[in-house]
């Protein structure tokens, strides 16, 4: 479904070349939950933001729904991202002019779904993550964990082949952050793919499968000791 | 939804949305002024240019500088012997023409504007050379035969509507008249008045729609304007008819040889001269017209761009989540045509306030919603077209340095 093949990545600093990811091989499958664990700056974020096509590789391929995205205009990866891919960021990057509501709406809207049919799918999928005594609020009147749970509404709305978590405990405390786990689990058990970025082991061991990140390599570490 | 996060935007900044908003509402304002005077101006040259023709305006010849022919001659002096002989001519038709002398009671309300009141001394029975049959409105557009005969009498005046509201003030009773801007006081016939400390009556108020000259006349009988300007042997200038309309050619060679001491002003001469003045206010005002416009787009071009700059991360979050381009420069031009309309919405009433008070009651009435529909459209438009640039900008935010905004 999700598949990263021979991916690299090199960003120019200065006058000399980062290697950021060294010839990546990933492969999602319908119904997982991959956990990528790894310290800081090893690469974990640019994974994601490949797999998501809001980057592009300096070598290899993503395939979505095996579709070579290679070639894909920067359009074209915009609607792969809004109707097969759901992002959760570790920062929320909710609309503050926006009710919680609007913000699940606003990506059925660009998707193009009616006004009364985006409205009850944004009520409902703000219920699932509980919040449906909140959906006339501001972000700026939730909490951390509030806000992340309306992220997961978002990044859930248009029905996305797989949810793509960058950090989502990063900003939230421990107690918060394990019921967002909680919550991706959940879905995941309903069959929801999910890929989440932590530098967390603790919550990368409650993923199915688990990658260890490191200097730009990733490697299975699933039912490892940590 | 996406308009939401365009009025959320502009609410959130309501200080700078407020002055954006007045600072384009200023710029639709001076175009619609701008404009709305520059087409006064023109129709009102072309009226009084109406009644001048088929006549031959004879005045001295230093009324004529390097700017063009002097209209109307108010610096003009001639002697009266001279004029007396210019009306002797055969080629005359003496009841359309007259010796006139006019003198500044209020200066112009605006450039390239007769005076707001202006003493014209005419010949009783003659008024027509100047008046070219303009009705009354109140009153009598005729001075009586026998004006100036009683000496200790006060001397009929007949006033145009702006000069008739310039004296209301001294005028010892008032009229209020209907107009464009509400009910206006005006010296009312029959009151008396002093004009330069010598007593007058007015008589009559001409008809306002007739041209700004008219509008601002204070007609009195010749002898009680010499008097006034201390004119002893001169008088200003003449105003001449021809008998036959076809001789206006033969009659101005005629004057031009028997006076060359005068200068001889033809109709097309004065039409010319009148026009190459107005071209070069003309010039001056589209100068002004443009510069609001570019004011506008540039106003609209500079908060659209810190906006984007301000924005990075909203912008970027969008496109990551996966808004199309279209959305993206959607909400900038959304933004705009917000700023632009209700910089109109500010902008056109305040030019209706302005042209009020500024050109007056008749001026008023030339205030046209075609001017304002026309500005507003141009400015909006520009301002759409000044937000593209943004636009493209927003589209550009890589949403993988906005997501790292904090």
């Amino acid at each position: 479904m999700l598949a990263a093949r021979g991916l690299s990545r090199s960003f120019r600093v200065g006058a000399s070349d980062v290697q950021a990811l060294r010839a990546v091989n990933l492969e999602v499958r319908a119904g997982d939950f991959v956990a990528v664990v790894g310290p800081s700056g090893s690469g974990k974020s640019t994974l994601l933001h490949l797999l998501g096509l809001i980057d592009s590789p300096s070598r290899g391929e993503v395939r979505l729904q095996d579709e070579p995205t290679g070639r894909l205009g920067e359009e074209a990866r915009a609607k792969r991202r809004l109707n097969t891919v759901g992002f959760i960021f570790q920062t929320f990057n909710l609309l503050h002019s926006l009710t919680t509501r609007e913000n699940v709406e606003i990506v059925l809207q660009l998707a193009g779904v009616p006004k009364d049919e985006r409205r009850k799918r944004a009520e409902a999928l703000l219920r699932t993550v509980g919040l449906g005594e909140r959906l006339q609020h501001r972000p700026a009147s939730l909490s951390g964990g509030e806000r992340q749970r309306v992220a997961i509404a978002r990044a859930l709305a248009n029905q996305p082949a797989v949810l793509l978590a960058d950090e989502p405990t990063g900003n939230l405390d421990s107690k918060t952050g394990e019921e967002v786990v909680a919550l991706l689990e959940e879905l995941n058990a309903g069959g929801q793919a999910v890929v989440m970025v932590t530098h967390n082991a603790a919550l990368a061991r409650r993923a199915k499968r688990v990658f260890a990140m490191h200097d730009g390599e990733l490697r299975e570490v699933t039912g490892e000791p940590a | 939804m996406l308009l939401s996060v365009v009025t959320g935007n502009l609410l959130s900044k309501k200080l700078r949305t407020l002055l954006t908003v007045a600072g384009f509402g200023v710029c639709v304002n001076l175009h619609i002024v701008v404009t709305t005077v520059m087409r006064f101006i023109s129709e009102d040259l072309d009226m009084q240019m109406q009644r001048f023709t088929g006549r031959l305006v004879i005045q001295s010849r230093s009324a004529a500088g390097t700017t063009g022919i002097e209209w109307p001659p108010i610096s003009s002096s001639i002697p009266l012997e001279a004029v007396e002989r210019v009306l002797a001519s055969d080629r005359v038709q003496r009841s359309k023409s007259t010796a006139v002398s006019f003198a500044v009671l209020a200066p112009p309300p605006f450039a390239t504007a007769p005076p707001e009141a202006l003493v014209v001394g005419l010949e009783a029975g003659r008024e027509d050379a100047f008046l070219a049959g303009a009705p009354a409105m109140l009153g009598t557009n005729r001075l009586p035969a026998d004006s100036g005969a009683a000496e200790h009498e006060p001397a009929p005046v007949i006033l145009g509507v702006l000069a008739a509201r310039y004296l209301a003030a001294q005028a010892s009773a008032t009229t209020e008249v209907e107009s464009p801007i509400g009910p206006i006081a005006l010296a009312a016939p029959g009151s008396d008045l002093e004009i330069r400390g010598a007593p007058f009556r007015v008589i009559g108020i001409i008809e306002p729609q007739t041209n700004q000259l008219l509008r601002s006349c204070v007609v009195m009988p010749l002898e009680s304007a010499r008097a006034l300007l201390g004119q002893t042997e001169t008088v200003g200038a003449a105003i001449v008819t021809p008998r036959r309309t076809k001789d206006i050619a033969e009659l101005e060679a005629e004057l031009e040889a028997s006076h060359p001491a005068l200068m001889v002003v033809s109709d097309k001469q004065l039409t010319a001269s009148a026009r190459q003045l107005l071209d070069r206010t003309q010039q001056f005002f589209r100068v002004v017209r443009w510069t609001a416009v570019v004011v506008a787009a540039l106003l609209i071009t500079v908060v659209m761009f810190v906006a984007v700059l301000e924005r990075t991360k909203e912008l970027g979050t969008l496109r990551a989540i996966g808004a199309p381009g279209s959305a993206i420069t959607g909400m900038i031009l959304a933004e705009a045509l917000l700023v632009a309309l209700a910089g109109s919405a500010l902008g056109v009433p305040i030019s209706r306030l302005v042209i009020m008070k500024a050109l007056g009651p008749d001026a008023a009435a030339i205030r046209s919603r075609r001017i304002e529909a026309q500005s507003v459209g141009l400015l909006t438009a520009l301002g759409l077209l000044a937000a593209i640039l943004p636009a493209l900008r927003a589209l550009r935010v890589d949403p993988i340095v906005a997501l790292r905004y904090e």
